[in-house]
């Protein structure tokens, strides 16, 4: 037993069984939030990429049929923006073919169909987001509760002793605030991350929703004429 | 798609997986970094220096190197200076004894040279004194002469005057003179004559009278020989008797000696073998007891033996039961507790005192206060128990 020698892996071995496990778990979800932040970290800047590049295609005064035919060669790649714009005019054309000459209709329906795409992509920025909050939010109360009951431990065990000094009290202490340790290792980047990725889903959504008004009075002038 | 995004999180997966790696290692590594530090500064810790003053006079520091050869040169050149001055001093008083003897020399010539002319001058002096003396005295010699011859021929003249005179008288003279010694001669051969018988009669009581004396002396030793003869013979067989008498009680004694020794010595044999007997006895009856005494230990031990495989066990489960695990482990902690206690096995309070600590004081306070919380313990009743009212106890988890 050396008390003196502080390291966070010797106290994490010498810990009671469900402290361990507690430890486990957040080590786990540290692992599992960093995974996430990397993933969101490569999705955000593709998607952020790909909005820049098809805006500035779409708004270089090309023919839409031409942008679309392009866009369709390969329909797996298209994301973002360029998927929203396809689903619209892929609507917009099948329209046009039948009878009917509303342009309102026509429009209504397109923006339907553009709307549903918007809401798929945003599903797809944001996935794992809720994960990192969540992570951000319960794991310091995670390792509060393993800290609580080892020194719940520790108090208990010190009922034995004569007179308690400080030196049989510190060791189970520190022991059980090595969980609190972890709980904040894992919370504190995941909830930074949190923050940052809700603010950039925020800020592209905004963005989609700008170029679908943009595509849908764009068709209604085509409409029109 | 699916697939492609599934594979992707699997490498951010990776990534992460990689940080928390990165982390753990370098976790580990501090691990060590901070044993070695401890390690440090626990020696630093141990080396604690007093500062006191000191007379830097006392300070006897060893010479450096430097300082040693600076000496031995300052040595060198002392000696060297000192057999300089030394020679230098040998060659001035040498010089300066040459000097006074050159001197001395020059002064003893100077004193000579001087002497000599002294002397030459006084015998120049003399010899023209003594040439002025010669003269003189040639003169007067040949004054004398001359008054001599003067005188010479007026004395011859007179003595043969008086020779002519002188002759008659003395022949006068010769013949009273012959005759006046022949009366005294023929006086002194008559006084003669009487002298020599008178000392011829002298001598002849003289030898006469030493004769007698002669014999008488030899009659008185030969008298005084006997006598001492006597009396020797006498002093001898006294002596003789003596002896005898002597030897006869000497060979007495030692007889009477010779018989006590024998007799101190049969009593000394006999003293021993009776002390021999009496001492074999004992040792035997020694024996005897050791070997029932050795008999009874090894029974007893037994006995203690067999009580303590008997009970020991038992008294360890119950202390098990009320013992709780301190916050750390005690895997292959073992402590030895010293314990009383009273009949029906109740531990007597504050007796348990650790006897052998395990090295760790929480496993050895919770052993105590384990023991404390499950007296009674399961002990024997009657006289089993005696082994038990004061014994050692082996404690381990």
């Amino acid at each position: 037993m050396e008390h003196s020698e502080f390291s966070l892996l010797n106290l994490a071995l010498e810990a009671g069984p469900v402290v361990q496990a507690i430890l486990l778990g957040l080590v786990i979800a540290s692992v599992v939030s960093w995974a996430a932040i990397f993933d969101r970290i490569r999705i955000l800047r593709q998607a952020k990429q790909a909005a820049e590049s098809f805006e500035q295609r779409f708004w270089s005064g090309g023919d839409l049929s031409a942008l679309y035919r392009q866009l369709g060669q390969n329909e797996e790649q298209s994301i973002g923006l360029a998927a929203i714009f396809r689903v619209g005019f892929k609507e917009y054309v099948r329209l046009r073919k039948t009878a009917q000459h509303d342009t309102m209709a026509t429009i209504v329906g397109v923006e339907r169909a553009m709307r549903v795409a918007l809401s798929r992509e945003i599903d797809r920025l944001e996935t794992h987001l809720p994960y990192l909050a969540t992570v951000g939010s319960t794991s310091p109360y995670v390792g509060l509760f393993g800290t609580v009951w080892g020194i719940m431990q520790a108090f208990h065990a010190l009922g034995n002793m004569q007179q308690a000094t400080l030196a049989l009290v510190a060791p189970g202490i520190s022991e059980s605030l090595v969980a609190t340790a972890i709980a904040l290792f894992a919370a504190i980047p995941a909830v930074i991350a949190y923050n940052r990725f809700s603010s950039e889903v925020a800020r592209l959504s905004n963005r989609y929703e700008e170029f679908m008004e943009e595509f849908s009075t764009l068709l209604q002038r085509q409409g029109n004429d | 798609m699916m697939w492609e995004s599934v594979r992707d999180y699997m490498r951010s997966l990776g990534w992460s997986l990689a940080l928390h790696i990165v982390l753990v290692l370098m976790l580990l590594l501090g691990v060590n970094w901070r044993i070695q530090r401890d390690a440090a500064g626990g020696d630093a810790e141990e080396r604690v220096i007093q500062a006191q003053m000191v007379n830097i006079d006392d300070l006897n520091l060893p010479p450096t190197k430097r300082e040693l050869e600076e000496q031995a040169r300052a040595e060198a050149e002392a000696a060297a200076q000192r057999r300089a001055k030394e020679q230098a001093r040998a060659e001035a008083e040498a010089s300066a004894q040459r000097r006074a003897e050159e001197q001395a020399r020059a002064e003893a010539e100077a004193a000579e040279r001087r002497r000599a002319e002294e002397q030459a001058r006084r015998e120049a002096e003399a010899a023209e004194r003594r040439r002025a003396e010669e003269q003189a005295r040639a003169e007067a010699q040949a004054a004398e002469r001359r008054r001599a011859e003067e005188q010479a021929r007026a004395e011859v003249q007179a003595a043969e005057r008086r020779r002519a005179e002188e002759q008659a008288r003395a022949e006068a003279e010769a013949a009273e003179r012959r005759r006046a010694e022949e009366q005294a001669r023929r006086e002194a051969e008559a006084e003669e004559r009487r002298r020599a018988e008178e000392q011829a009669r002298r001598e002849a009581e003289a030898a006469e009278r030493r004769r007698a004396e002669e014999q008488a002396r030899r009659e008185a030793e030969a008298a005084e020989r006997r006598r001492a003869e006597e009396q020797a013979r006498a002093e001898a067989e006294a002596a003789e008797r003596r002896r005898a008498e002597e030897q006869a009680r000497a060979e007495a004694e030692a007889a009477e000696r010779r018989r006590a020794e024998e007799q101190a010595r049969r009593e000394a044999e006999a003293e021993e073998r009776r002390r021999a007997e009496e001492q074999a006895r004992r040792e035997a009856e020694a024996e005897e007891r050791r070997r029932a005494e050795e008999r009874a230990a090894q029974e007893q031990a037994a006995r203690l033996q067999r009580l303590a495989n008997q009970w020991v066990p038992a008294i360890q489960g119950r202390v098990s039961q009320f013992w709780i695990r301190p916050a750390g482990g005690a895997a292959n902690a073992e402590t030895v507790v010293s314990l009383r206690l009273n009949p029906g096995g109740e531990v007597v309070a504050d007796s348990v005192r650790v006897v052998t600590s395990s090295g760790n004081p929480a496993f050895d306070a919770s052993v105590i206060a384990a023991i404390y919380r499950a007296s009674p313990l399961p002990v024997p009743d009657g006289e089993d128990f005696e082994p038990f009212r004061d014994f050692d106890f082996r404690f381990s988890p």
